[in-house]
């Protein structure tokens, strides 16, 4: 075959499969929704599903969460991101990773973990009572937006302390110098030139809350309070020769909302001043006299021991006390929670199965993301364009929109509906995008001289790539990839529409026994699959610092 | 404004930025602050303007005290300038309002400050550019408009970080002789920081001479050039050689050609060091006197610069012609 004709079959298969796996589904879902149980083109049934008093409480309800809950996290997540970007308080890295827990902990884990501590007869409610403010119900409104806020508050963090950064630190300087007060000059100088960044940025927790399924199911089913994502999954399993179609409709409302977000999004991010190539300076610009420091230093240890520390040692007393809601006194304390997760079979099933599903998934990605990131830097291949935007798609999407088309697509597939397969089909489909992204930030990253260099002193391009390309790509393509893995084995949303009778993954398990009232033992599995979680990251970090050690 | 700084010393963490430094500039003076990157100048200069506080020792402004280790004097308070190596111009503020922010910030009438900035724009040649915003400007220009910015208040103290470093060879040239202008109409006490010692001569009243966050000398651009104090300040801003040898009394005998023997007015530490300063247009080609040999030849222009080996070192020498390259030769001092 000729290099042009194979280029030619490449990029028809590439299109092909990206229309297969990542369109076609998107496509039945919309079909779903304007179709009535017969097959025949209607709109009947969107416009009386809409104008249902439920759907649009759902719809406000995700929307009040989604802004107030981003509101929070902009609080927290800027004040700590200010903190650790400007100031010269100690123990940052720490602080870092504390802040970044809720990225890698499954938010069911922390609405869990929250539950734990303002469950309603609990210590911390009799306290919040005898002051006059309580008894808190976490399982109402207010708690989804807790919860989600503090989930959502290492998504802030992370864009914010990168922004922060890139701010030259003489653009407040000139502005004093002007005579203008430091306080005067971050309203006059600095906010309006960070505005559309801020924005953007926290559009991003807006999109993430709007997609979040696992804190609403945990906290608003029983308590009566739909969200969209609820909603959906509520249809999707229902009974009914509409089931599918209203759930269908009230996916593609979700898809609109999630669209123009994200598209109002992308167009404050174009007004940015804050480009991506400005050079982040990480030295402290605030320096604290020492008193000063330990009060700012305290103050970051009580809002990350309020929002991360104190709910997962909740979480774990709960699983190692006799009975749920006792005192967590010494005579309580019980290690027979852990002892009957650990030995259950259907727990260690559901584990191995989100252990294989995550490794499965991200070694998938990972070589069709690096894939793709090569192609297209070595040259302007469309269909590869076309799969990167299709792949972004399906990730923008809220879950639990992309687990019903997926069900649509593959549903009536013999072999892969009720399998562990279609976990996977989906698990590719959402995350392959942060491959992408991942690889090819890091191929970005390496300068085309560096490779050229190589080139011309004789280098062949198999050689390039092992000595030179790989290993300068590695700890970034890794990361990408262990993030995917982390997501994939904690996952809840499309498994909850998509895993069959016989399959459980590890989320669902711990779903199922806080569902069918089994707290203690749902505590034990989050405590355990949050050690994994940390266990993991270390082994990684490990593992990362003893192949740099034997490159070197 | 006359400025006084008395025993500063900045340290981060373990490394000492600025060790016990000790100096006063003249109300209306133009010093220039040289030394290699890292050796505490750019230090200086924030601690200067109060951008971070010193670990010890104070900043006094006519007298008043600006700045120790316990209290600065904000910034914002003094009616300084400063011009940044990066510019620091904001990119959603036009080159208007760049000029006329500080006149607004002091409470200044909208026409007065439309009528101060048309003033400061059109002796910085920049009145055309009035309505542009920065990412529309090239180097030269954000450089004036920074400039613009700096002066239009009638600063009494203005701090230069490398102004001129982010422009071409032939733009820097030009913009030397605006900023001295500049300085002239202003009669601002001008601090300048630079690692071009050429720059720093054709500017300065004075020069600050810094290693290792020390000061190594302190006078005019011609004392400093002509009569080094310091081995570094001799090497750095006059790039002399410094021939080894053996003073005796007044008179010196180069290691080189112990039958010779140079008289000058050495400054004495370098005596103690037991070395002779020499230019390199301090060479003349001869028949006797020391002997080398022509490693390499640069056509300059006007003449040509020579590295030539002598025992173990190299020596560089300026003479307008001479020998190829590998030829033996002879030098000898013509003071």
């Amino acid at each position: 075959m000729s290099k042009r004709s194979r280029r030619i079959a490449v990029g028809a298969a590439v299109a092909a499969v990206t229309v297969w796996c990542f369109i076609l589904p998107l496509w039945q879902l919309a079909v779903m929704s304007v179709t009535n149980a017969d097959g025949q083109l209607t709109l009947a049934a969107m416009q009386s599903l809409i104008a249902e008093e439920r759907t649009q409480r759902a719809t406000w309800n995700t929307i009040v969460i989604a802004v107030v809950s981003t509101a929070m996290a902009m609080v927290i997540g800027l004040y700590l991101a200010w903190l650790i970007a400007y100031t010269n308080i100690r123990h940052k890295r720490w602080l870092t990773v504390l802040t970044l827990a809720p990225y890698v902990i499954p938010s069911y884990v922390i609405a869990i973990a929250w539950g734990d501590l303002l469950s309603l007869h609990g210590g911390v409610n009799r306290i919040l009572t005898w002051c006059g403010i309580g008894p808190v119900d976490l399982y109402s409104l207010w708690g989804i937006i807790w919860t989600m806020g503090w989930c959502h508050v290492p998504l802030v963090f992370l864009f914010s302390v990168t922004m922060l950064r890139k701010i030259p630190r003489e653009w407040e300087w000139a502005a004093r110098l002007a005579g203008c007060s430091r306080r005067r000059s971050f309203f006059v100088i600095t906010l309006p030139h960070i505005l559309p960044a801020l924005l953007g940025g926290g559009m991003l927790a807006f999109l993430a809350a709007v997609d979040n399924f696992s804190i609403p199911a945990l906290l608003g089913i029983s308590s009566g309070v739909p969200v969209l994502s609820t909603y959906i999954y509520e249809k999707a399993i229902g009974f009914g020769p509409a089931a599918f179609h209203d759930a269908a409709i009230l996916s593609v409302v979700l898809a609109v909302l999630v669209l123009i977000a994200a598209w109002v999004q992308q167009r404050i991010l174009r007004t940015s001043r804050i480009s991506d190539s400005m050079w982040e300076d990480a030295r402290p610009r605030v320096e604290f006299r020492p008193a000063v420091r330990r009060c700012f230093e305290g103050s970051a240890l009580v809002v990350l021991g309020t929002g991360m520390m104190i709910p997962l040692v909740a979480l774990v007393m709960n699983a190692a006390t006799t009975y749920y809601g006792a005192p967590w006194r010494p005579e309580n304390m019980t290690a027979e929670h852990f002892v009957t997760v650990l030995t259950n079979d259907g727990i260690r099933r559901a584990a191995l199965t989100s252990v294989g599903l995550a490794a499965a998934t991200a070694l998938i990605c990972l070589a069709v993301g690096t894939w793709v990131a090569v192609r297209q830097r070595d040259g302007r291949d469309v269909t590869v364009r076309f799969l990167e935007q299709a792949a972004s798609l399906t990730y923008a999407l809220p879950g639990i929109v992309l687990a019903l088309a997926i069900i649509f697509h593959w549903g009536t597939m013999r072999g892969v509906y009720g399998t562990v397969y279609i976990l996977l089909i989906a698990y590719v489909t959402r995350y392959l995008i942060l491959q992408i992204k991942g690889s090819q930030a890091a191929l970005a990253a390496i300068a085309p001289a560096q490779e050229e260099a190589a080139a011309v002193a004789g280098a062949s391009r198999r050689t390039r790539w092992r000595r030179i390309l790989l290993p300068m790509m590695a700890s970034q393509m890794g990361a990408s990839a262990f993030f995917i893995a982390i997501s994939a084995s904690t996952e809840l949303t499309l498994s909850s529409l998509l895993a069959g009778a016989n399959v459980r993954t590890i989320g669902l398990a711990i779903f199922g026994l806080q569902q069918g009232g089994e707290y203690s033992l749902a505590d034990a599995v989050s405590a355990l699959l949050v050690a994994a979680i940390a266990g993991g990251y270390l082994l990684w970090r490990a593992g990362g610092a003893w192949i740099s050690r034997r490159v070197k | 404004m006359q400025l006084t700084i008395e025993g500063l010393r900045k340290e981060y963490g373990e490394v000492t930025a600025i060790r016990a430094l000790d100096l006063e500039i003249a109300s209306g003076e133009f010093l220039a602050i040289v030394g290699p990157s890292g050796c505490g100048k750019t230090t200086l200069l924030r601690l200067l303007g109060g951008f971070e506080r010193p670990t010890a020792g104070q900043i006094t402004a006519d007298g008043e005290l600006i700045g120790d280790a316990e209290y600065t004097r904000p910034i914002e308070t003094r009616n300084w300038g400063m011009v940044f190596q990066s510019f620091a111009l904001w990119p959603l503020l036009t080159v208007r309002e760049h000029v006329e922010f500080p006149l607004q910030m002091r409470g200044v009438s909208s026409q007065e400050r439309t009528r101060r900035a048309d003033e400061v724009m059109a002796t910085l040649g920049i009145a055309s550019l009035a309505e542009r915003h920065p990412a529309a400007l090239s180097g030269g220009q954000k450089q004036r408009v920074a400039l613009a910015r700096a002066i239009v208040a009638k600063p009494r103290v203005l701090l230069m970080d490398e102004p001129l470093s982010a422009l071409d060879a032939e733009l820097k040239l030009s913009m030397r002789e605006e900023i001295k202008q500049v300085h002239r109409l202003t009669g601002a006490t001008v601090i300048y920081v630079t690692h071009d010692q050429e720059e720093a001569m054709a500017m300065a009243d004075r020069l600050l001479v810094m290693k290792d966050g020390a000061a190594e000398q302190i006078d005019t651009p011609e004392r400093i050039y002509h009569r080094p104090a310091t081995c570094f300040a001799a090497t750095f801003v006059g790039k002399y050689t410094l021939v080894e040898g053996r003073w005796e009394g007044e008179r010196f005998i180069p290691k080189p050609a112990p039958s010779l023997c140079w008289r000058g007015d050495v400054a004495p530490a370098l005596r103690a060091q037991g070395v002779y300063p020499v230019r390199p247009d301090q060479w003349e080609w001869a028949d006797d006197g020391i002997a080398g040999r022509v490693l390499h030849r640069q056509y300059l222009g006007r003449e040509y610069s020579y590295r030539v080996a002598v025992g173990d070192e190299i020596w560089t020498v300026r003479a307008a012609d001479g020998p190829a390259e590998g030829a033996a030769v002879c030098l000898r001092y013509r003071g």
